[in-house]
Protein backbone atom coordinates (compact mmCIF):
# COMPACT_ATOMS: atom_id res chain seq x y z
CA UNK A 1 0.00 0.00 0.00
CA UNK A 2 2.76 2.41 0.90
CA UNK A 3 4.80 1.34 -2.11
CA UNK A 4 1.91 1.69 -4.56
CA UNK A 5 0.99 5.20 -3.37
CA UNK A 6 4.49 6.59 -3.81
CA UNK A 7 4.89 4.54 -7.03
CA UNK A 8 1.78 5.99 -8.68
CA UNK A 9 2.75 9.56 -7.84
CA UNK A 10 6.26 8.88 -9.17
CA UNK A 11 4.79 7.59 -12.48
CA UNK A 12 2.58 10.67 -12.74
CA UNK A 13 5.58 12.87 -11.99
CA UNK A 14 7.60 11.09 -14.68
CA UNK A 15 4.82 11.56 -17.28
CA UNK A 16 4.39 15.25 -16.48
CA UNK A 17 8.15 15.82 -16.49
CA UNK A 18 8.33 14.07 -19.88
CA UNK A 19 5.67 16.40 -21.29
CA UNK A 20 7.54 19.39 -19.87
CA UNK A 21 10.77 18.18 -21.47
CA UNK A 22 9.04 17.78 -24.88
CA UNK A 23 7.59 21.31 -24.72
CA UNK A 24 10.97 22.71 -23.66
CA UNK A 25 12.69 21.11 -26.66
CA UNK A 26 9.95 22.40 -29.01
CA UNK A 27 10.48 25.91 -27.60
CA UNK A 28 14.12 25.97 -28.75
CA UNK A 29 14.40 28.47 -31.63
CA UNK A 30 16.16 26.19 -34.11
CA UNK A 31 14.02 23.04 -33.93
CA UNK A 32 12.11 22.33 -37.15
CA UNK A 33 12.93 25.74 -38.57
CA UNK A 34 16.22 25.35 -40.42
CA UNK A 35 16.28 27.94 -43.27
CA UNK A 36 15.64 26.42 -46.69
CA UNK A 37 18.68 26.56 -48.98
CA UNK A 38 18.12 29.05 -51.79
CA UNK A 39 19.33 28.98 -55.38
CA UNK A 40 21.22 32.25 -55.11
CA UNK A 41 23.27 31.27 -52.09
CA UNK A 42 26.52 30.83 -53.99
CA UNK A 43 28.86 33.83 -54.09
CA UNK A 44 28.82 35.52 -57.50
CA UNK A 45 31.52 37.22 -59.51
CA UNK A 46 30.58 40.71 -60.63
CA UNK A 47 32.67 41.79 -63.62
CA UNK A 48 32.27 45.43 -64.54
CA UNK A 49 33.96 48.31 -66.27
CA UNK A 50 34.06 51.46 -64.22
CA UNK A 51 34.38 54.50 -66.44
CA UNK A 52 35.98 57.69 -65.21
CA UNK A 53 34.36 60.30 -67.40
CA UNK A 54 33.22 63.89 -67.34
CA UNK A 55 30.82 66.45 -68.69
CA UNK A 56 31.18 70.12 -69.52
CA UNK A 57 29.39 72.84 -71.44
CA UNK A 58 28.77 71.98 -75.10
CA UNK A 59 32.08 72.11 -76.97
CA UNK A 60 34.03 72.97 -73.83
CA UNK A 61 36.28 70.94 -71.58
CA UNK A 62 34.81 68.61 -68.96
CA UNK A 63 34.30 70.45 -65.70
CA UNK A 64 32.36 67.81 -63.77
CA UNK A 65 33.68 64.31 -63.49
CA UNK A 66 31.79 61.19 -62.50
CA UNK A 67 31.93 57.42 -62.59
CA UNK A 68 29.79 55.02 -64.54
CA UNK A 69 28.42 53.25 -62.66
CA UNK A 70 28.64 55.55 -59.66
CA UNK A 71 27.28 52.86 -57.35
CA UNK A 72 28.39 49.24 -57.19
CA UNK A 73 26.25 46.81 -55.22
CA UNK A 74 27.32 43.36 -54.11
CA UNK A 75 26.37 40.84 -51.47
CA UNK A 76 28.82 39.97 -48.73
CA UNK A 77 31.15 37.32 -50.13
CA UNK A 78 30.71 38.19 -53.81
CA UNK A 79 33.87 38.71 -55.85
CA UNK A 80 34.34 42.01 -57.66
CA UNK A 81 36.45 42.28 -60.78
CA UNK A 82 36.44 45.92 -61.80
CA UNK A 83 38.27 47.45 -64.71
CA UNK A 84 38.81 51.19 -64.33
CA UNK A 85 38.97 53.14 -67.58
CA UNK A 86 40.09 56.75 -67.47
CA UNK A 87 38.39 58.61 -70.32
CA UNK A 88 39.28 62.08 -69.08
CA UNK A 89 42.04 64.54 -69.96
CA UNK A 90 43.84 64.34 -66.61
CA UNK A 91 45.32 61.47 -64.62
CA UNK A 92 43.33 59.86 -61.81
CA UNK A 93 43.86 57.09 -59.29
CA UNK A 94 40.99 55.42 -57.47
CA UNK A 95 40.84 53.85 -54.02
CA UNK A 96 38.11 51.93 -52.20
CA UNK A 97 37.90 53.17 -48.63
CA UNK A 98 37.62 50.40 -46.09
CA UNK A 99 39.02 47.76 -48.43
CA UNK A 100 42.65 48.79 -48.89
CA UNK A 101 42.20 48.47 -52.67
CA UNK A 102 43.52 51.07 -55.09
CA UNK A 103 44.63 51.46 -58.67
CA UNK A 104 47.85 53.07 -59.80
CA UNK A 105 47.79 56.55 -61.29
CA UNK A 106 45.91 56.13 -64.57
CA UNK A 107 46.58 58.52 -67.47
CA UNK A 108 43.65 59.49 -69.68
CA UNK A 109 43.09 57.32 -72.76
CA UNK A 110 43.53 53.67 -73.75
CA UNK A 111 46.62 53.23 -71.53
CA UNK A 112 44.75 54.40 -68.46
CA UNK A 113 43.10 51.09 -67.60
CA UNK A 114 43.57 48.76 -64.68
CA UNK A 115 41.69 45.77 -63.27
CA UNK A 116 41.27 45.41 -59.52
CA UNK A 117 39.86 42.22 -58.02
CA UNK A 118 38.76 41.57 -54.47
CA UNK A 119 36.13 39.81 -52.38
CA UNK A 120 33.49 42.07 -50.83
CA UNK A 121 33.83 40.47 -47.41
CA UNK A 122 32.92 43.53 -45.31
CA UNK A 123 29.30 44.66 -45.32
CA UNK A 124 28.60 48.37 -45.37
CA UNK A 125 28.67 51.48 -47.52
CA UNK A 126 32.14 52.46 -48.73
CA UNK A 127 33.29 55.36 -50.85
CA UNK A 128 35.52 54.98 -53.86
CA UNK A 129 37.23 58.16 -54.91
CA UNK A 130 40.21 59.73 -56.61
CA UNK A 131 43.28 59.87 -54.35
CA UNK A 132 45.43 61.96 -56.73
CA UNK A 133 45.38 65.62 -55.59
CA UNK A 134 44.58 68.31 -58.12
CA UNK A 135 47.82 69.58 -59.64
CA UNK A 136 47.20 71.33 -62.97
CA UNK A 137 50.87 71.75 -63.92
CA UNK A 138 51.36 67.98 -63.75
CA UNK A 139 48.04 67.11 -65.43
CA UNK A 140 46.90 65.45 -62.22
CA UNK A 141 43.17 65.25 -61.51
CA UNK A 142 40.86 68.23 -61.95
CA UNK A 143 39.40 71.12 -59.92
CA UNK A 144 36.40 69.05 -58.87
CA UNK A 145 38.66 66.43 -57.22
CA UNK A 146 36.76 66.54 -53.91
CA UNK A 147 33.48 65.46 -55.46
CA UNK A 148 34.79 62.58 -57.57
CA UNK A 149 33.13 60.04 -55.32
CA UNK A 150 31.25 56.83 -55.94
CA UNK A 151 29.86 54.21 -53.58
CA UNK A 152 30.30 50.51 -53.04
CA UNK A 153 27.35 49.00 -51.14
CA UNK A 154 27.94 45.52 -49.70
CA UNK A 155 24.70 43.95 -48.56
CA UNK A 156 24.62 41.64 -45.57
CA UNK A 157 21.17 40.36 -46.57
CA UNK A 158 20.28 36.67 -46.04
CA UNK A 159 20.59 34.62 -49.21
CA UNK B 1 -0.20 7.52 7.70
CA UNK B 2 1.06 5.89 4.51
CA UNK B 3 1.23 9.21 2.68
CA UNK B 4 3.12 10.93 5.47
CA UNK B 5 5.73 8.16 5.23
CA UNK B 6 6.52 8.70 1.51
CA UNK B 7 6.87 12.43 0.75
CA UNK B 8 9.45 11.95 -2.05
CA UNK B 9 6.91 11.02 -4.73
CA UNK B 10 4.78 14.06 -3.93
CA UNK B 11 7.78 16.38 -4.03
CA UNK B 12 8.64 14.97 -7.47
CA UNK B 13 5.02 15.41 -8.58
CA UNK B 14 4.99 19.02 -7.41
CA UNK B 15 8.30 19.82 -9.10
CA UNK B 16 7.21 18.25 -12.40
CA UNK B 17 3.95 20.24 -12.37
CA UNK B 18 6.00 23.44 -11.89
CA UNK B 19 8.26 22.35 -14.77
CA UNK B 20 5.20 21.71 -16.96
CA UNK B 21 3.75 25.15 -16.24
CA UNK B 22 7.10 26.83 -17.02
CA UNK B 23 7.38 24.80 -20.26
CA UNK B 24 3.83 25.77 -21.35
CA UNK B 25 4.61 29.45 -20.75
CA UNK B 26 7.88 29.16 -22.73
CA UNK B 27 6.17 27.28 -25.58
CA UNK B 28 3.33 29.80 -25.86
CA UNK B 29 5.70 32.78 -25.84
CA UNK B 30 8.22 31.48 -28.42
CA UNK B 31 8.77 33.90 -31.30
CA UNK B 32 7.20 33.13 -34.70
CA UNK B 33 9.54 31.71 -37.35
CA UNK B 34 9.13 34.70 -39.70
CA UNK B 35 10.46 37.16 -37.15
CA UNK B 36 13.47 35.09 -36.21
CA UNK B 37 14.33 34.36 -39.88
CA UNK B 38 14.99 37.93 -40.94
CA UNK B 39 13.63 41.43 -41.41
CA UNK B 40 9.94 42.18 -41.46
CA UNK B 41 8.25 41.19 -44.70
CA UNK B 42 7.40 44.06 -46.98
CA UNK B 43 4.78 44.16 -49.69
CA UNK B 44 6.22 43.38 -53.14
CA UNK B 45 7.09 46.52 -55.11
CA UNK B 46 6.82 47.33 -58.77
CA UNK B 47 10.15 48.67 -60.01
CA UNK B 48 9.60 50.59 -63.25
CA UNK B 49 12.69 52.00 -64.91
CA UNK B 50 14.16 53.09 -68.19
CA UNK B 51 17.08 50.94 -69.31
CA UNK B 52 19.02 52.61 -72.07
CA UNK B 53 22.18 52.18 -74.09
CA UNK B 54 24.39 55.01 -72.87
CA UNK B 55 27.41 56.11 -74.89
CA UNK B 56 30.58 57.57 -73.43
CA UNK B 57 33.67 58.90 -75.19
CA UNK B 58 36.85 60.67 -74.24
CA UNK B 59 40.59 60.60 -74.95
CA UNK B 60 40.06 58.21 -77.85
CA UNK B 61 38.07 55.69 -75.77
CA UNK B 62 34.50 54.82 -76.74
CA UNK B 63 32.17 52.92 -74.45
CA UNK B 64 28.59 51.65 -74.80
CA UNK B 65 26.98 50.54 -71.56
CA UNK B 66 23.58 49.71 -70.13
CA UNK B 67 22.34 52.50 -67.90
CA UNK B 68 21.63 51.81 -65.09
CA UNK B 69 24.26 49.12 -64.70
CA UNK B 70 23.16 47.78 -61.31
CA UNK B 71 19.56 47.00 -60.37
CA UNK B 72 18.70 45.92 -56.84
CA UNK B 73 15.25 44.54 -55.96
CA UNK B 74 13.74 42.19 -53.41
CA UNK B 75 12.54 38.69 -54.10
CA UNK B 76 8.96 38.90 -55.35
CA UNK B 77 9.20 42.42 -56.73
CA UNK B 78 7.93 43.04 -60.25
CA UNK B 79 10.55 44.52 -62.55
CA UNK B 80 9.23 46.61 -65.43
CA UNK B 81 11.90 47.86 -67.82
CA UNK B 82 11.46 50.25 -70.73
CA UNK B 83 14.50 49.25 -72.74
CA UNK B 84 15.57 51.82 -75.31
CA UNK B 85 18.40 52.17 -77.78
CA UNK B 86 19.26 55.79 -78.62
CA UNK B 87 22.64 54.68 -80.04
CA UNK B 88 23.42 54.75 -83.77
CA UNK B 89 24.09 50.99 -83.80
CA UNK B 90 21.66 48.13 -83.10
CA UNK B 91 21.71 46.36 -79.71
CA UNK B 92 19.69 43.66 -77.95
CA UNK B 93 19.01 43.28 -74.23
CA UNK B 94 19.11 39.84 -72.63
CA UNK B 95 18.67 38.69 -69.02
CA UNK B 96 18.99 34.90 -69.40
CA UNK B 97 18.18 33.90 -65.80
CA UNK B 98 14.64 35.22 -66.20
CA UNK B 99 14.17 34.32 -69.87
CA UNK B 100 14.15 37.95 -70.93
CA UNK B 101 15.34 38.88 -74.43
CA UNK B 102 14.18 41.80 -76.51
CA UNK B 103 14.03 41.79 -80.28
CA UNK B 104 16.93 43.49 -82.06
CA UNK B 105 16.65 47.12 -81.07
CA UNK B 106 17.61 49.30 -84.03
CA UNK B 107 18.55 52.94 -83.42
CA UNK B 108 15.54 54.63 -81.82
CA UNK B 109 13.72 51.37 -80.96
CA UNK B 110 12.43 50.45 -77.54
CA UNK B 111 10.69 47.50 -75.93
CA UNK B 112 9.02 47.02 -72.58
CA UNK B 113 9.63 43.86 -70.55
CA UNK B 114 8.02 42.82 -67.28
CA UNK B 115 8.87 39.93 -65.00
CA UNK B 116 8.72 38.90 -61.36
CA UNK B 117 12.10 38.58 -59.64
CA UNK B 118 11.18 35.25 -58.07
CA UNK B 119 14.67 33.98 -57.24
CA UNK B 120 17.46 35.34 -55.10
CA UNK B 121 20.92 35.92 -56.50
CA UNK B 122 23.16 37.99 -58.74
CA UNK B 123 22.12 37.81 -62.39
CA UNK B 124 23.99 39.27 -65.34
CA UNK B 125 22.30 41.07 -68.22
CA UNK B 126 24.11 41.93 -71.42
CA UNK B 127 23.86 42.72 -75.11
CA UNK B 128 23.15 39.54 -77.07
CA UNK B 129 23.70 40.97 -80.56
CA UNK B 130 27.28 40.17 -81.65
CA UNK B 131 29.46 42.90 -83.10
CA UNK B 132 29.02 43.00 -86.87
CA UNK B 133 30.13 46.29 -88.45
CA UNK B 134 28.69 45.40 -91.88
CA UNK B 135 25.20 45.16 -90.40
CA UNK B 136 25.80 48.04 -87.95
CA UNK B 137 25.17 45.52 -85.16
CA UNK B 138 26.62 46.54 -81.80
CA UNK B 139 30.11 47.93 -81.28
CA UNK B 140 33.67 46.64 -80.69
CA UNK B 141 33.12 46.75 -76.93
CA UNK B 142 30.17 44.33 -77.22
CA UNK B 143 31.52 42.01 -74.50
CA UNK B 144 31.64 44.86 -71.97
CA UNK B 145 27.96 45.76 -72.39
CA UNK B 146 26.87 44.07 -69.22
CA UNK B 147 25.22 44.83 -65.94
CA UNK B 148 23.75 43.02 -62.95
CA UNK B 149 20.38 42.48 -61.35
CA UNK B 150 20.74 41.70 -57.65
CA UNK B 151 17.71 40.08 -56.02
CA UNK B 152 17.74 39.96 -52.22
CA UNK B 153 15.38 38.34 -49.74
Amino acid sequence: MRVSASGSSAIAAALIAGAALLLSVLSLPSVGRAPAPSAGAEPATITLDLLITGLGAAGGPATHHYYHPSMIVARRGDRLRIRFMNMTFASHGIEFEGYNVRTGVLPGGPRGQEVVEFVADRPGVFRFKCYVPYEPAAGMCSPDHDTQIGYLVVLDAPR
Amino acid sequence: MNRRDSPLGYIALGLSIVALVVSIVMYMSRRPAVETAGPVRVEPARVSLSMVVATFSGQGVFAHRWYPTMLVVREGDTVDLAIANPDEFAHQFELPAFGIKTRILNPGDSERVTFVADKVGVFQFHCSLPYNPAERHCTPDHDEMRGYLIVTK
